[in-house]
């Protein structure tokens, strides 16, 4: 009798207070998630908001710090009439779409070609190459742009789309993180293919491809973004300014003398930033199984 | 279907010598079982006989055809494997009909493979499945399709029932079984349960440490077995063990027991050298509890319905019995339990080899 009460007061005890304790865990996550997220999201927000402004209105309510710093006083679109009838930007925008698609496309290939090899083939130096690789993960663009630029040069690439994404071809990070998520595969799945009939590439491309999605897009969105938001080397490599990408056009319009362009400026880059959330949003119920699966988060 | 033949066949990884020459062949048609403790080679040498494994030394023939040099696809063998390896990503269809496809067949033609091997097998309800919305059982049954659909020479299993629970393996052992008298295709069975050996397959090959024991037919090894490890590996409850060492007597040799205790073999044992130390095997069913025989102490008692186990101690040396009658014996009491003189086995204590 003694023992029975004791269990139900342990039930009512014990049972409601780590229900309480994850309630609010998450509500102090969610909070805390929202904080981060309206940190992000600001900038981009505001910019998009100011892009509704004429030039005029974004340089008047700019100071003292009212509403209208934030918010289109007289919403208007004539800063993407600007953008696109007058400044063509749709040019330098086709540009960055190219070189992205580009990008990503060769980046795909050589990642997942790569990350196959160094996860299931034996070779020589192997696990040699794979280090070196990794050590070129460390070098910044910086550090090589002027050899870089020579290299191009001298393949007479300048101004070219093949110049925006050849020197990048090979990702280390790409091919890491195909590696990773080649490995997780049981070899068996392989064993079984091989008795199947199937050669190496065909268990590549039937077998091993398809249980590596969420880690291909990772990689597509990681590429992606990352050449999408180039500006260094484009600015550098293109020097006609009909091939310029549009990272680079929408720094110019600050840099036009005596002719303020901050409308279409915000226009610009609310034009360019809607692809991103576009990708990210489709992508995401992937990359995020991509990145915690390859023990990266 | 093919035969196979093992000659002297050694594999090595990095220094290590797994499989020590293992030689043996497989008759066209033949379930062929191989057992043996865990890490003894079993699913190297299967592996090796798929083509999924470099062969270091002898040579390995399918259908006469020697295929050290053959690449996997070329071997036209088929196999299960443990976890089943069905491809995730494809429907059961797809996964019965990749071998084909690769293979280059008309899709009519593969079609009507799959149907068939479905059929066999009881999995037209489930061809639109993916793997994981089946069942350990269906998975199994997956697995042992994408083997049949292509119609191979070869069939090898490595332990293709060990994931599933106790009952479903005793239903898919005789399904198994009887596919292989349906289709009669060759088969190397790779197993470490020595029951799913002895009742499947027509003959047995049991490994140790990269070396064939023995090889033969179930009850061949169950009642003849070459040494002390096949004695105790195959059976179960294991055989009993008693050293001791044999003595001539006046009625012929006598077999004197570690802890004193001696019994006369009579003429069982004939051509023995008296005086050589001995494991005297003795199988659980060969004991009789009476009041002759080694004095023994009850440890256990384990009825299992149909008949009762009776561990006991002999002098310091644990033996088990199998008991058929109803027996009202208690941990602690003193009993005799009798060896069939007849059916008791001699092994070397040194070399654990059978002696005549
Ligand atoms: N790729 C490998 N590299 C190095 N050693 C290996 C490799 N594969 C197997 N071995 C070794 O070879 C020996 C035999 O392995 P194998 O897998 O054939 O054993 P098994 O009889 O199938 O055992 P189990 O019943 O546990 O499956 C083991 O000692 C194992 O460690
Ligand atoms: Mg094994």
């Amino acid at each position: 009798m003694a023992s029975d009460t004791l269990s139900i007061a342990d039930k009512i005890i014990a049972k409601p207070a780590p229900l309480t304790q994850i309630r609010r865990g998450t509500v102090f996550g969610a909070m805390g998630l929202l904080l981060v997220a309206v940190f992000f999201a600001f900038p981009i927000v505001w910019s998009a908001l100011s892009s509704l402004k004429s030039t005029d209105d974004i340089v008047k309510f700019r100071y003292p710090l009212t509403w209208w710093t934030f918010f289109p006083p007289f919403p208007t679109l004539e800063n993407y009439y600007a953008l696109f009838f007058q400044l063509n930007f749709q040019r330098a925008l086709l540009n960055t779409v190219i070189a992205s698609a580009g990008q990503v496309i060769i980046a795909v290939v050589t990642s997942t070609l790569a990350g196959y090899a160094f996860a299931r083939l034996r070779f020589p130096l192997r696990n040699a190459l794979f280090g070196l690789l990794l050590v070129t993960a460390f070098i910044p663009l910086e550090v090589i742009l002027v050899p870089l630029y020579e290299v191009v040069k001298g393949m007479g690439l300048v101004s070219t789309y093949p110049a925006l994404f050849l020197p990048f071809a090979c990702s280390p990070f790409g091919i890491y993180l195909m590696r990773q998520a080649f490995q997780s595969i049981p070899v068996e799945l392989d064993d079984a293919a091989r008795v199947d009939g199937a050669s190496t590439l065909k268990i590549f491309w039937r077998i091993a491809l398809p249980n590596v999605k969420p880690a291909l897009a990772t990689l597509v969105l990681i590429q992606f973004i990352w050449s999408w938001n180039a500006y260094l080397w484009p600015l550098v490599i293109i020097q006609d300014p009909s091939m310029q990408i549009a990272q680079v056009a929408i720094a110019g319009y600050k840099s036009v003398p005596n002719f303020p362009l901050d409308g279409p400026l915000f226009a610009g880059v609310t034009v360019v930033t809607i692809p991103l959330v576009a990708i990210a949003i489709i992508l995401q119920r992937y990359y995020v199984r991509g990145l915690m699966s390859s023990g990266i988060r | 279907m093919a035969s196979v033949q093992m000659r002297k066949v050694i594999k090595n990884f990095a220094g290590a010598e797994v499989l020590k020459g293992v030689d043996f062949d497989i008759v066209d048609g033949e379930f062929l079982s191989l057992v043996g403790p865990s890490g003894c080679g079993k699913s190297t040498l299967l592996r090796m006989i798929a083509g999924l494994e470099d062969i270091t030394g002898g040579e390995i023939h399918i259908a006469g055809q020697v295929v050290n040099g053959l690449a996997a696809k070329d071997r036209d063998i088929a196999m299960v494997f443990q976890n089943y390896a069905l491809y995730p990503h494809m429907t059961v269809r797809e996964n019965l009909s990749f071998a084909l496809e690769m293979r280059g067949e008309f899709k009519a033609h593969i079609e009507k493979q799959v149907a068939h091997a479905a059929g066999i097998l009881g999995l037209e309800q489930l061809l639109d499945r993916y793997p994981r919305q089946l069942s350990g059982g269906q998975q199994q049954r997956v697995a042992m399709g994408r083997a049949i659909v292509r119609n191979p020479q070869v069939f090898l299993f490595d332990e293709p029932l060990s994931n599933l629970d106790a009952k479903l393996r005793v239903q898919m052992r005789t399904e198994i079984k009887d596919l292989h008298e349906r289709l009669k295709t060759t088969t190397i069975y790779v197993t470490h349960d020595q029951i799913e050996a002895m009742t499947m397959a027509d003959r047995i090959v049991v490994m140790r440490l990269g070396v064939v024991e023995q090889i033969g037919t179930p009850l061949e090894l169950y009642d003849h077995p070459a040494n002390s490890f096949v004695g105790t590996f195959i059976g179960s409850p294991s055989m009993n063990l008693l050293r001791g060492r044999l003595v001539g007597g006046d009625k012929g040799l006598v077999f004197e027991h570690g802890g004193g205790q001696s019994m006369p073999l009579g003429a069982a044992l004939s051509g023995v050298v008296p005086g050589t130390g001995v494991d005297l095997g003795i199988r659980p069913e060969h004991l009789t509890l009476g009041d002759t025989g080694f004095a023994a102490k009850v440890v256990v008692v384990e009825p299992t319905g149909a008949e009762t186990q009776v561990v006991a101690d002999i002098d310091g040396q644990r033996v088990t019995a199998i008991v058929k009658d109803r027996v009202s014996i208690v941990r602690g009491d003193l009993i005799h339990l009798a060896p069939d003189t007849a059916r008791v086995h001699c092994f070397d204590a040194g070399t654990g080899h059978r002696l005549p």
